[in-house]
C-alpha cells in the first residue's frame, strides 16, 4: 500500500474517532455477548467436572438392600471398566453438638489408611481440606462445609455425641462420640439443597466424614466406583453418559448373582442363628418347668396338714358353742318367769292406783252437784220476792191513766172557743183595711206637699213662708190638711190589727195545754206495760225450777251411797298387792349362783381353742409366703422364656419376609448435588442461545449504517482519488480496511472481556447455590472465531455494498457535491389541522425521522432491543418471584407431608393418638402420590398421580382453581383434574382424553375434567374410584398431608419429632422446607436479570450514541446556521433531540411488545417440566422498562450535548461536501 | 465624538496553529454609519470574514472593542452573543445554508419564529421577488433563488444590521447582480445597514463605504459619496 495511502487510512481513523468507536463498541458488545454467553456453559461444565475428578468423585455408586459384603466388593471389582473402588459405610444419627444444637448428620466412612497417603488407592469423593485436618485418631472427624455464606454447621474442636434416643446406634456405630478437627469441602455435597432423612426432623443439616472403625454395620452401605476412562469425558456431557452406562449394565448383569448369594448367606446365618436360639429356649423352658413342679408338691403337702388341723379345731369350737348356747338358754328362761310375775304385780298396783283415782273422781262429782243445787234454790227465792213487789206498783200506775183520760175532753173544748174569737178578729181588721181610703189620702197629701216644694224653689218653708206669706198660706194650708186626714186613718187601722193579734194568742195557749196533757197519758200506759212484762217473766222462772231442784236432791242421796262402796273395795285390794311383793323379792340370787358355774367351765375349753387357731394362723402365714415366692419366680422365668420366644418369633417372620436383595447402580445422575447443577447448567445454555443472535442483528445494522454514511461523506475524496487514477478496488480498500479495523478491535475488546465477564458472573451467581473452586476458562477458539467472522463477514458487506454504489459514478459526478436530497412532504402534511399547529422544529424533526429510512430502522430496533430486554429481564423476575409463594402458599395449603412405613398396615394407634392430638395436628388427610413416566414424542414427561382417600378434605390441602379467571376448579369423581404445564405440554383439553402410565407402566385412559393452576411438579388428581377403574387395584395410600396446628417453626419441629417418635413414618419433609430451597435456587435467576439489564443500557447507549453522532456529523452545517441565526444552545440540543427522543419513544413502544415475545421465549427455554414459571408480566414492569430507556437515551443525551456546543459556527461558511 | 452604528477599535484576532500565533485581525479599527452599504473587501485569507464573524457575534475578539448602536458587543458573553446574533443581526451565507427539509416559507419562519419583532415571512419573500415559490423546498430552487430566500430570512428578523459573507460567491454573473441589486435595494428602502464581504474589488463602486482589508489589517476606508448603481457594475 502506498505510504499516503496509509497515512490517509490512519488520519480518518483518527479524526472521526467516535464514529470508528462507535463500531469498535457495538462490534465489542455483539461479539463478546456471542462469545462470552456461549462459552459460558462450556466453562462451567469443564471447570465442574474438573472439580469433579480432581476429588474424584465416583462414577458409579452401588447400593443394596440387604447392603455388601466383601465378597460383593470383589466382585464389582472384577467387573471389567471398574478403575477404582471404595466400599464405605454410612449411617444417620441425630447428634447433639457441643454448641447445643441437635443435628440430622449423615455420617460417611473414610479409608484411615489411605486418607493421607501421597496416591492413595481406594480413596474416592476426596476431601478438600478447609480448616484444619483430616481424622487421624480413632474418634476424629470432619464436617462438610455447607455453604461459603453460612460456613460450617460445626467448628473445628466441637464434640459431637449422638443422641440416646437416635435409633439403631447400636447396630451402626460402635462409638458416639467425636471430635471434629476440620472443616472440607466434597464434590459429592456441592450443592445447598438438603438431602432427606428417615431419623430426626427428615432433613440432613450435617455431613460428617469419620474412620471406618466407628461402624458397627456387618456390611457396607455402598460402594463407590471409577470407571476407566471416565475422567477424560466431561461428566455432564452425553458421551460421559454413554461410557459409564456400559459399566453399569455389566454391574447390573452380576448384581442378579451377587444378590442370591447374599441372600442365601444372609438367610443361612439368620436360620442357624434363630435355631440356635429356638434350642436354648427350649432347654430353659424344660429346666424351668422340672422346677417348677417339685416346689408345686411342696407347697401342696403343707396345705393337706394346715387343712387337717383346722378341721380339729372346728369340732373342739362346735362343743363351747354348744355349751354356750344352752347356758344362754337358762339364764334366758329365768328371767323371764321373773319378768312377768314383776310385771303382774306392777300391774295390780295399777289397777289399785287407777280404783283410786277413780274415786276421788266421783266424790268431787257428787260435791259439784251440791252446789249447783244450792245455787238453784237461791235464785228461786229472789223471784219470789220481785215478784211480790211489782204487783202494788202496777195497781197505781192503772190508776193514773184513768184519771188522765177523763181530763182530756174538757181541755178540747176549750181551746176550739178561743180559736173561733181569734178569726174573728182577723176578719174584722182584713174588712176595715180593704175598705179603708188610706191610700187616696195618702195621694191627696203627697200631691200637695210637691205644690209647696214647686212654689218654695230653693228656700226652706220657713224663708218661703217669711218671703211669700200670702202665696204660700194656702199651698201650707192644704198640705197639713192633707196630711192630718192620712195619719188619723192610720190609726185606726193600727187599732183594728192590735185587737186581731190579741185573741191568737190566747187560742194559741189553749191548744198548748191541750197538748201536755194528751202527753201525761201516754206516759202513763207505758209504764203499765212494762211493770206488767216483768211482773210476767219472773212468775215463769219460779214455775219451772221448783221441780228441777226436787229431782237434784234424790241424785246426790245415790251417789253417796256408791262412794262408801267402792272405799271398801280399794281397801282389800291393798292387802293382797303387798302379800304378793314379799315374795318376789327372794328368787333370783338363787338362779345367779348355779349360773356362774356353768360359766366358769366354758371359759376354760375356749382358751384351749384359741392356743390351736394361732398355730394354725401361723402354718397357713407360711404357707401363703411360699406360693407367692413360688409365683414371681415362676412369672419372671415365664417372661424371660417370651422375650426370647418373640424373639426367635421376630427372627422367624424377618427370615420369612427376606427377600433377596436389590442392588441400585447409581451414577452421579443419582446424586442431588450433580443433578441440580446439571439442570441448572442446562437452563444457562437456553438462555445463551438466544441473546447473542439478537445483539448480533443490531450490531450489524449499526456498522452498516455508520460505513454507508461514511463513505457518503467522503464522497468528494473519492471522486478525487478516482480523478487522480487510483483504481477502484485501491479507494475501496481504504473503507475495507477501516471496517476491518474497527470491527477488528471491536471483536478482540468484546471477546477478550465477554469471554471472562459473562462465565464469572453466571458462574459466582452460581457458587451461591453450589461449593466450587473458581471457574477455569476455556479458550474456546471456535466460538471466538466464529464471532469475530460473522462481526468482520457483515461489516465488510454493508462497506462494499455502500463502496460499489459510489465507485459505480464517474469522477466527475464524485467530484460535485451530491445533491442534496429533496425535503419530502410527508403524509403528516397532508392532515392540515395537526401539521399547521406544529412549529417548524417539530416539521424539521417529522420530516427528518422518514427521511433516513436505515437510521429509523437502527434505531427503533436497537431501542426496541433494549426495551424488550428490559422487559424480559424485570418479567422473568415476575414470573419466578411469586411462583413459590403460590405453590406453596396458596396451592399447596398443607404444612407437611410424612410418608407412611408400611400403606398396607394404615395408621396404626401411636401414630394415630399424635395425628388426632389437637395441640399438634390440625387435620391430615392420606393421600396417594404414584409417579408417572409418560412418552411425549420421544421424551419422558414425569407427572405424579395425586389420589386423595378423602376427596371432601380435599380442597382444605390443595386448592385446584384457574389461572387467569381465579375461579376454582371442582375435583372431579369420575375424570381427573390435570396441572397447566402438563395441559400445556400434552395440548390437552378439558374433555380431551389422555392416556397416563402408573408406576408400573400400565396404561389407562383418564376423561380431563379440569386444569388447575400449578408452578411446581405435575400433578393428576383423581378419584380413589377413577383409580381403581382404570388400573384394576386399589391405590395403597402411602403419604399423609398435614396441617400443622402451630406453624411456627417450634411447632413444626415439635410436630415432626412426635410423628417420627410415633414409629411407622419413615420420613417427613415440610413444605416450609421446600419452599425455601425452590426459593434460594429461583433466586438466583435474579442475577440473570441484572445482567439483561446492563446489557439493554450498553446496547441503547451504543445504538443511541451511534444515532446521535452521525446526525450530528452529517448535520453540522445545519446546526451551525441554527446557531449563526441565534438559536439558544437548548434549542439547538431540542432542535436535535427532538429526533432520538421521538425514535426512543417509538422504540420503546416496539420494545415492549417485543418484549412480550421475548419474555415468553425465554421463560419456555429456561423451563424445566417440573416447574412452570409465571406467564405474566406486572404492569409495573412494562413501567421500568420503558423508563429505564428513556432513561438511557438521556444519558446520551447529556454526554452528547457538549459535542453539540463545540460545534463552530465557522463551519456554518464552509462550502456543501 | 459621536459614536457611529459600527465601531471596531484595535480589534485583533489570533489564531494558534502549530506553534505559530497568527493575527487574522490586527489592530482593525473602522467605523460604519447607520443605513449605509458597506463592502469590505479584500483577498483571500486576508482577514474578511474574520472581523464579519466578530461583528456578527460569531466569534469573540482577542484585544479591542466591537461596538455596535452604542453597545459594547466584544464584552458580551456567549448567552448576550447568542441574544445578539437572534435579534441584531441578519446574516446572508455564501452556500445560503437553507434547511433542506423546510420549504422556502418554512425556511423564513424558523427564523422569524425567535425574534422579537419579526416581519411577515410571507410578505418578506414576496420583497424578495419569490412570491411564486413560497412551497418550494430548496432542491427545488435554484440558486439565485435559494439566495433570495437566505436574504429574506435575514431580513425577516428585522434586524440591525445585514451582514453578507459573500453573497455571490456561489452565484453566476447574472444571477449575482440582482441578489446584490436585492440587497442595494433593502438597504436603500428599509434603511438597514447591510455590510457585505466579497474578494471582488469591481463591487466596491456600488458602497456608500468600501473598507479595504488586507492580511488582517485594514488597508484603507473609503466613503463614496454617489454609490453606482449595481446594473451599471460590470466585472
Amino acid at each position: 500500500m502506498k505510504r499516503t495511502y496509509r497515512k490517509n487510512v490512519l488520519r480518518t481513523v483518527k479524526s472521526s474517532i467516535s464514529r470508528f468507536g462507535a463500531i469498535v463498541a457495538i462490534v465489542a458488545l455483539g461479539s463478546g455477548f456471542f462469545a462470552g454467553l456461549l462459552t459460558t456453559t462450556p466453562d462451567m461444565r469443564y471447570s465442574a467436572d474438573l472439580f469433579f475428578d480432581e476429588g474424584r468423585l465416583f462414577d458409579i455408586r452401588v447400593v443394596g438392600t440387604l447392603a455388601l459384603t466383601q465378597d460383593d466388593a470383589d466382585a464389582i471389582r472384577a467387573v471389567e471398566g471398574v478403575e477404582e473402588m471404595m466400599p464405605a459405610y454410612s449411617a444417620d444419627a441425630v447428634v447433639n453438638t457441643s454448641g447445643g444444637d441437635t443435628l440430622v448428620t449423615r455420617f460417611h466412612s473414610l479409608p484411615m489408611d489411605q486418607i493421607e497417603a501421597k496416591e492413595p488407592v481406594g480413596y474416592l469423593n476426596r476431601l478438600e481440606v478447609v480448616e484444619g485436618r483430616l481424622p487421624v485418631r480413632d474418634n476424629e472427624c470432619v464436617v462438610v462445609l455447607n455453604n461459603e455464606l453460612t460456613g460450617a454447621p460445626v467448628s473445628v474442636g466441637e464434640t459431637l455425641t449422638i443422641a440416646p434416643d437416635s435409633p439403631n446406634t447400636q447396630t451402626n456405630f460402635s462409638r458416639t462420640e467425636y471430635l471434629v478437627t476440620g472443616v472440607v469441602t466434597s464434590p459429592s455435597y456441592f450443592s445447598i439443597e438438603q438431602e432427606s432423612s428417615s431419623v430426626g426432623n427428615g432433613s440432613i443439616a450435617m455431613i460428617l466424614y469419620t474412620g471406618e472403625q466407628n461402624f458397627a454395620l456387618e456390611a457396607y452401605t455402598d460402594i463407590y466406583l471409577t470407571v476407566d476412562g471416565a475422567a477424560a469425558e466431561n461428566s455432564l456431557q452425553d458421551s460421559y453418559e454413554t461410557l459409564v452406562d456400559e459399566t453399569v449394565a455389566r454391574m447390573e448383569a452380576i448384581a442378579g448373582e451377587r444378590c442370591e448369594i447374599r441372600y442365601n448367606e444372609v438367610y443361612t446365618q439368620t436360620r442357624e442363628e434363630l435355631d440356635k436360639a429356638r434350642k436354648e429356649y427350649e432347654d430353659a423352658k424344660e429346666q424351668a418347668e422340672a422346677e417348677f413342679s417339685a416346689a408345686e408338691q411342696k407347697l401342696a403337702d403343707g396345705r393337706e396338714e394346715i387343712e387337717d388341723n383346722e378341721a380339729l379345731l372346728n369340732s373342739a369350737k362346735t362343743q363351747i358353742e354348744q355349751g354356750e348356747a344352752q347356758l344362754k338358754q337358762s339364764q334366758a328362761t329365768l328371767s323371764s318367769e321373773l319378768t312377768q310375775k314383776t310385771a303382774d304385780l306392777s300391774a295390780g298396783k295399777a289397777q289399785l292406783v287407777q280404783a283410786k283415782a277413780q274415786y276421788e273422781q266421783n266424790a268431787a262429782l257428787v260435791a259439784e252437784q251440791e252446789a249447783q243445787l244450792n245455787e238453784a234454790k237461791q235464785q228461786l227465792a229472789q223471784a219470789q220476792s220481785l215478784v211480790s213487789t211489782l204487783e202494788p206498783m202496777l195497781a197505781n200506775a192503772q190508776s193514773a191513766v184513768t184519771a188522765a183520760q177523763a181530763q182530756i175532753p174538757a181541755l178540747e173544748q176549750q181551746a176550739a172557743a178561743l180559736k173561733t174569737v181569734s178569726d174573728t178578729a182577723q176578719a174584722e181588721y182584713d174588712s176595715a183595711l180593704a175598705a179603708s181610703p188610706i191610700q187616696q189620702l195618702e195621694r191627696t197629701y203627697q200631691e200637695a206637699q210637691a205644690a209647696v216644694d214647686t212654689a218654695r224653689g230653693d228656700l226652706t218653708e220657713e224663708e218661703w213662708a217669711a218671703q211669700d206669706p200670702v202665696g204660700s198660706a194656702p199651698l201650707l194650708a192644704a198640705r197639713d190638711s192633707a196630711k192630718q186626714a192620712y195619719e188619723a186613718e192610720q190609726q185606726r187601722l193600727a187599732a183594728l190589727q192590735t185587737a186581731a193579734a190579741t185573741a191568737k194568742a190566747q187560742a194559741d195557749a189553749a191548744n198548748g195545754t191541750l197538748a201536755a196533757a194528751q202527753q201525761g197519758l201516754a206516759a202513763a200506759q207505758q209504764t203499765v206495760n212494762d211493770t206488767q212484762a216483768q211482773l210476767d217473766s219472773a212468775k215463769q222462772q219460779i214455775a219451772e225450777n221448783t221441780p228441777k231442784i226436787e229431782q237434784g236432791e234424790q241424785q246426790i242421796a245415790l251417789a253417796k251411797s256408791q262412794l262408801a262402796d267402792a272405799q271398801a273395795q280399794i281397801t282389800a285390794a291393798e292387802a293382797q298387792l303387798a302379800a304378793g311383793e314379799t315374795s318376789l323379792n327372794l328368787a333370783p340370787d338363787l338362779a345367779r349362783l348355779q349360773m356362774e358355774l356353768a360359766q366358769a367351765q366354758l371359759e376354760n375349753s375356749k382358751e384351749e381353742v384359741a392356743d390351736g387357731e394361732q398355730q394354725l394362723t401361723q402354718a397357713k402365714e407360711e404357707l401363703a409366703k411360699g406360693e407367692s415366692e413360688y409365683a414371681s419366680q415362676k412369672a419372671d422365668a415365664q417372661a424371660q422364656l417370651d422375650d426370647a420366644l418373640k424373639q426367635i418369633e421376630d427372627g422367624e417372620r424377618a427370615l420369612a419376609e427376606l427377600e433377596v436383595p436389590e442392588w441400585y447402580v447409581l451414577t452421579r445422575m443419582a446424586n442431588t448435588s450433580f443433578v441440580s447443577f446439571s439442570s441448572n447448567v442446562e437452563k444457562v445454555e437456553a438462555i445463551a442461545a438466544v441473546f447473542p443472535i439478537f445483539f448480533f442483528l443490531v450490531a450489524a445494522l449499526v456498522s452498516l449504517t455508520t460505513m454507508t454514511r461514511m463513505v457518503e461523506e467522503e464522497r468528494t475524496q473519492i471522486g478525487t482519488m478516482k480523478a487522480l487514477g487510483y483504481s477502484s478496488f485501491d479507494i475501496m480498500k481504504k473503507y475495507l480496511l477501516y471496517a476491518v479495523a474497527a470491527t477488528g478491535s471491536g471483536c478482540i475488546i468484546g471477546i477478550s472481556i465477554g469471554l471472562f465477564l459473562f462465565p464469572t458472573v453466571i458462574w459466582n451467581a452460581y457458587t451461591m447455590m453450589y461449593l466450587l473452586p473458581p471457574l477455569h476458562y476455556l479458550f474456546d477458539a471456535p466460538v471466538a472465531l466464529t464471532a469475530c467472522g460473522l462481526a468482520l463477514v457483515s461489516t465488510l458487506a454493508a462497506t462494499l455494498n455502500a463502496s460499489v454504489a459510489t465507485l459505480r459514478e464517474n469522477a466527475g459526478a464524485l467530484l460535485l457535491p451530491k445533491a442534496p436530497r429533496a425535503g419530502k412532504r410527508i403524509l403528516l402534511e397532508r392532515i392540515s389541522p395537526i401539521w399547521n399547529r406544529m412549529k417548524f422544529t417539530h416539521k424539521v424533526t417529522a420530516r427528518n425521522l422518514f427521511r433516513y429510512k436505515k437510521r429509523f430502522f437502527m434505531t427503533v430496533i436497537g431501542i426496541a432491543g433494549c426495551t424488550a430486554l428490559l422487559v424480559t429481564g424485570f418479567g422473568l423476575h415476575d414470573s419466578i418471584s411469586d411462583i413459590v409463594y403460590q405453590q406453596f402458599g396458596s396451592i399447596f395449603t398443607y404444612d407437611l407431608t410424612a410418608a407412611l412405613k408400611d400403606p398396607d398396615k394404615g395408621i396404626e394407634d401411636d401414630l394415630s393418638s399424635v395425628l388426632s392430638n389437637g395441640e399438634l395436628v390440625e387435620s391430615y388427610l392420606l393421600v396417594h402420590q404414584e409417579n408417572s413416566e409418560n412418552d411425549l414424542d420421544g421424551e419422558t414427561f414425569s407427572t405424579t398421580l395425586f389420589v386423595p382417600e378423602n376427596s371432601a378434605l380435599f380442597d382444605t390441602f390443595v386448592t385446584l382453581k384457574d389461572r387467569l379467571s381465579q375461579s376454582s376448579v371442582p375435583f372431579s369423581e369420575s375424570g381427573v383434574v390435570i396441572t397447566e404445564k402438563m395441559s400445556e405440554r400434552m395440548n390437552a383439553k378439558i374433555g380431551d382424553t389422555i392416556t397416563l402410565s402408573n408406576s408400573n407402566g400400565e396404561q389407562a385412559d383418564f376423561r380431563v375434567d379440569g386444569v388447575a393452576e400449578n408452578y411446581v411438579q405435575n400433578y393428576v388428581y383423581l378419584s380413589e374410584e377413577t383409580y381403581r377403574n382404570a388400573f384394576g387395584n386399589a391405590p395403597s395410600f402411602d403419604t399423609i398431608l398435614l396441617r400443622a396446628a402451630d406453624s411456627t417453626e417450634e411447632g413444626h419441629d415439635k410436630l415432626s419429632e412426635a410423628l417420627l417418635s410415633a414409629g411407622g413414618i419413615s420420613g417427613v419433609s415440610f413444605i416450609s422446607d421446600l419452599k425455601a430451597s425452590f426459593e434460594n435456587m429461583l433466586e438466583k435467576i435474579n442475577i440473570i436479570v441484572v445482567v439483561l439489564i446492563v446489557s439493554a443500557g450498553t446496547l441503547a447507549f451504543v445504538v443511541l450514541y451511534n444515532l446521535t453522532n452521525i446526525n450530528i456529523t452529517e448535520r453540522t452545517k445545519e446546526i451551525a446556521t441554527i446557531k449563526v441565526l441565534g438559536f439558544f444552545d437548548r434549542e439547538v440540543s431540542a432542535y436535535v433531540y427532538r429526533e432520538s427522543a421521538a425514535l426512543t419513544v417509538i422504540g420503546t413502544f416496539f420494545g415492549l411488545i417485543f418484549g412480550i415475545f421475548l419474555h415468553m421465549f425465554v421463560v419456555q427455554s429456561v423451563e424445566v417440566d417440573a416447574v412452570m414459571f409465571g406467564r405474566t408480566i406486572k404492569a409495573l414492569s412494562y413501567v421500568f422498562s420503558a423508563a429505564l430507556t428513556i432513561i438511557f437515551s438521556v444519558l446520551v443525551n447529556l454526554v452528547m450535548h457538549r459535542k453539540l456546543r463545540r460545534i463552530n459556527m465557522v463551519e456554518s461558511m464552509k462550502a456543501p461536501e | 465624538m459621536a459614536q457611529s452604528f459600527v465601531t471596531f477599535e484595535n480589534v485583533c484576532k489570533y489564531y494558534q496553529n502549530g506553534g505559530v500565533r497568527i493575527a487574522a485581525a490586527d489592530h482593525v479599527s473602522f467605523t460604519i454609519e447607520q443605513g449605509e452599504f458597506c463592502i469590505i473587501v479584500g483577498p483571500s485569507g486576508a482577514g474578511k470574514t474574520t472581523v464579519l464573524n466578530m461583528l456578527g457575534g460569531m466569534d469573540m475578539c482577542d484585544e479591542g472593542k466591537i461596538f455596535l448602536d452604542g453597545n459594547e458587543v466584544s464584552a458580551y458573553n456567549d448567552r448576550q452573543l447568542t441574544q445578539y446574533r437572534r435579534y441584531d443581526v441578519g446574516f446572508v451565507f455564501q452556500f445560503y445554508n437553507l434547511v433542506q427539509n423546510l420549504t422556502a416559507l418554512e425556511n423564513v419562519e424558523l427564523a422569524s419564529e425567535i425574534c422579537r419583532d419579526p416581519l411577515d415571512a410571507a410578505t418578506v419573500l414576496r420583497e424578495v421577488g419569490l412570491e411564486h415559490r413560497l412551497n418550494n423546498f430548496p432542491a427545488q430552487l435554484s440558486g439565485g433563488e435559494q439566495q433570495r430566500v437566505s436574504i429574506a430570512r435575514a431580513l425577516a428578523k428585522n434586524p440591525k444590521i445585514l451582514l453578507c459573507d459573500e453573497p455571490t460567491g456561489a452565484l453566476d454573473y447574472v444571477t449575482g447582480k440582482q441578489v446584490l441589486k436585492l440587497l442595494q435595494d433593502t438597504c436603500r428602502r428599509t434603511g438597514k445597514t447591510v455590510i457585505v464581504i466579497t474578494h471582488n474589488t469591481a463591487l466596491t463602486a456600488m458602497a456608500d463605504r468600501v473598507i479595504h482589508i488586507k492580511s488582517g489589517t485594514v488597508q484603507s476606508v473609503e466613503t463614496n459619496a454617489c454609490p453606482t448603481p449595481v446594473e451599471r457594475i460590470e466585472w
